[in-house]
């Protein structure tokens, strides 16, 4: 007991720390210099023009993309090449993407049961009860024995996303989630990271989607080439943007 | 017109049971040299597609070796040049093995590791034809690298292949017949005695080519099945991804003379 909790350190204020981060592809530099920390149930936005480093930055955050430069810490565990740091980081961190990457050969149940069974060790009982659980919460529970090429896309993003909270992750990652689905499939998406949002998940979201930034964001940071430009809370940055960058492109994407 | 098979032959039994015993060492070569060549394909095809780069430089040169060098000449290579470079006892003790065995052997290792070459490299195919986000998605759940293969790559790069494994399932059951070249008696060989021993050569080999066919339609008409038992709902049908490509026929030389 004694020795538990002198070996086990305080968790540290923020679960996100990025010092000083750089990654290349060649010799290119998709992000330069980026510094970020995000405290526990803090929701972030990231939004900016396209090729400005989104995506490569939580890519990063959870080792999908190995970084070259600059320190990259996860509730307290640094991302270096160890092998059992990355996969212990990926258990906590959970990661939706704009193609929703589900695996096409297993229904939405099995989606959503493979890593808690294979990784955290759940027996397939208790697997099968988390999942429809999440289901459940994602509104989906009726379709658990289809495959995902029998759902419409917003009811494939909401899979993924059950199935990333199936390894109950202390962090979730969105990048662009609703980019890919139909205009009237992107409510019921938004919808479901609202509802996780204010259930106090702590969140990393990339979207355009200025309404879901205002509601539920602590804080929008704006990117371009590679850098973080600008960051503030959402009602200042979407009406009084101090950067030119920044203005220019809010004026493009509210046209 | 085939009445010549079900006559006696000069040891007791009918030339039709010659070609059944024929038929049966096909069948056993296809069969076990299928299997031992899935294992290996899939594992080296497996590590063609890994970022080690030993083990992808190993998996590459194990592919074009096997892949590259014809068949008969494999199977000469397994069946009279290995005893040779062998260790003089170990040589010998190969050579000493009693038929059917001291030719079995060896066409089997030749014909499952080169179909093994050619099934790695559908495989492959079928490993890089999967979209990146797949094995993206299962890291990120934290599945490392054995169980992203395992759960999630190779479960839908073999769907993906099943049309060209049919054409390598029909390729190594036909090669078999290039056995007979170290003495194998299987179902050519077989025509071919029967042929010898009753002058009667349309009738050997017609029987002989109607068993193959029989047998092609048996194996085409089976991976339909399995294609169709693992087909995954809702997804469109697969497509044949590594190209119609054919094993290529093995032709022996009109003035090869053939070992018995
Ligand atoms: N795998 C890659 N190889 C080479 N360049 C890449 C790769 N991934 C991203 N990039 C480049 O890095 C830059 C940032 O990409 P990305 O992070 O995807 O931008 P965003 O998500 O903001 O649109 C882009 O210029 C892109 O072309
Ligand atoms: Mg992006």
């Amino acid at each position: 007991m004694l020795q538990e909790s002198a070996g086990r350190p305080a968790p540290p204020s923020s679960i996100v720390v990025v010092e000083h981060l750089v990654k290349r592809f060649g010799r290119f530099a998709a992000l330069n210099d980026v510094n970020l920390e995000v405290a526990r149930g803090e929701k972030i936005v990231i939004c900016g023009p396209s090729g400005s480093g989104k995506s490569t930055l939580i890519r990063c955050i959870n080792h999908i993309e190995k970084h070259d430069g600059g320190r990259i810490v996860i509730d307290g565990i640094e991302l270096t090449d160890r092998m059992a740091d990355i996969n212990s980081v990926r258990c906590e961190v959970g990661m939706v993407f704009q193609s929703f990457n589900l695996f096409p050969h297993l229904s939405v149940v099995e989606n959503c049961m493979l890593a808690p069974i294979k990784v955290r060790g759940l027996s397939r009982l208790d697997a099968h009860d988390r999942a429809i659980g999440l289901l459940r919460k994602v509104r989906i529970h009726d379709q658990a024995n289809k495959y995902p090429a029998q759902l419409s896309g917003g009811q494939q993003q909401r899979v993924a996303i059950a199935r990333a909270l199936c390894m109950q992750p202390k962090i979730m990652l969105f990048d662009e989630p609703t980019s890919a689905l139909d205009p009237e499939m992107v409510k019921e998406v938004l919808e479901t990271m609202v509802e996780l949002a204010q259930e106090g998940m702590t969140m990393v979201c990339v979207t355009h989607e200025m309404g879901f930034a205002r509601e539920v964001a602590d804080r929008v940071i704006f990117m371009d080439g590679g850098s973080i430009v600008e960051e503030g809370d959402p009602d200042t940055f979407f009406r009084a943007p101090r950067t030119e960058r920044a203005k220019s492109f809010l004026s493009q994407i509210i046209h | 017109m085939f009445e010549v098979l079900f006559e006696q032959t000069a040891d007791g039994q009918r030339y039709i049971d010659w070609l059944l015993s024929g038929l049966g060492w096909t069948l056993a070569l296809a069969f076990f040299g299928w299997w031992i060549a899935f294992a290996i394909g899939v594992v080296v095809g497996i590590g063609r597609t890994v970022q080690n780069r030993l083990v992808a430089a190993l998996a590459r040169l194990y592919v074009e070796i096997f892949r590259n060098i014809p068949v008969l000449v494999q199977m000469f290579l397994w069946y009279f040049v290995l005893p040779e470079i062998l260790p003089g006892s170990l040589g010998n003790a190969i050579k000493q093995i009693p038929p059917p065995w001291g030719s079995f052997v060896p066409a089997l290792l030749c014909l499952s590791l080169y179909t093994a070459a050619r099934i790695a490299e559908q495989v492959r195919a079928g490993i890089e034809a999967l979209p990146k986000g797949q094995a993206e998605a299962a890291n990120a759940l934290g599945l490392g690298g054995y169980l992203t293969y395992r759960y999630v790559i190779v479960p839908q790069a073999l769907r993906l292949i099943v049309p060209s494994l049919t054409s390598e399932v029909m390729g190594i059951y036909k090669n078999t017949s290039v056995a007979l070249t170290i003495g194998l008696m299987e179902l050519t060989a077989q025509a071919r005695q029967i042929s010898e021993a009753t002058f009667q050569t349309f009738t050997a080999f017609g029987a002989a080519t109607l068993i193959y066919l029989a047998l092609a339609l048996i194996a085409y008409q089976s991976m339909m099945l399995i294609d169709k038992a693992l087909h995954i709902p809702g997804s469109a049908p697969v497509k044949d991804i590594a190209g119609p490509e054919q094993p290529d026929d093995v032709q022996l030389p009109a003035t090869m003379e053939v070992v018995k």
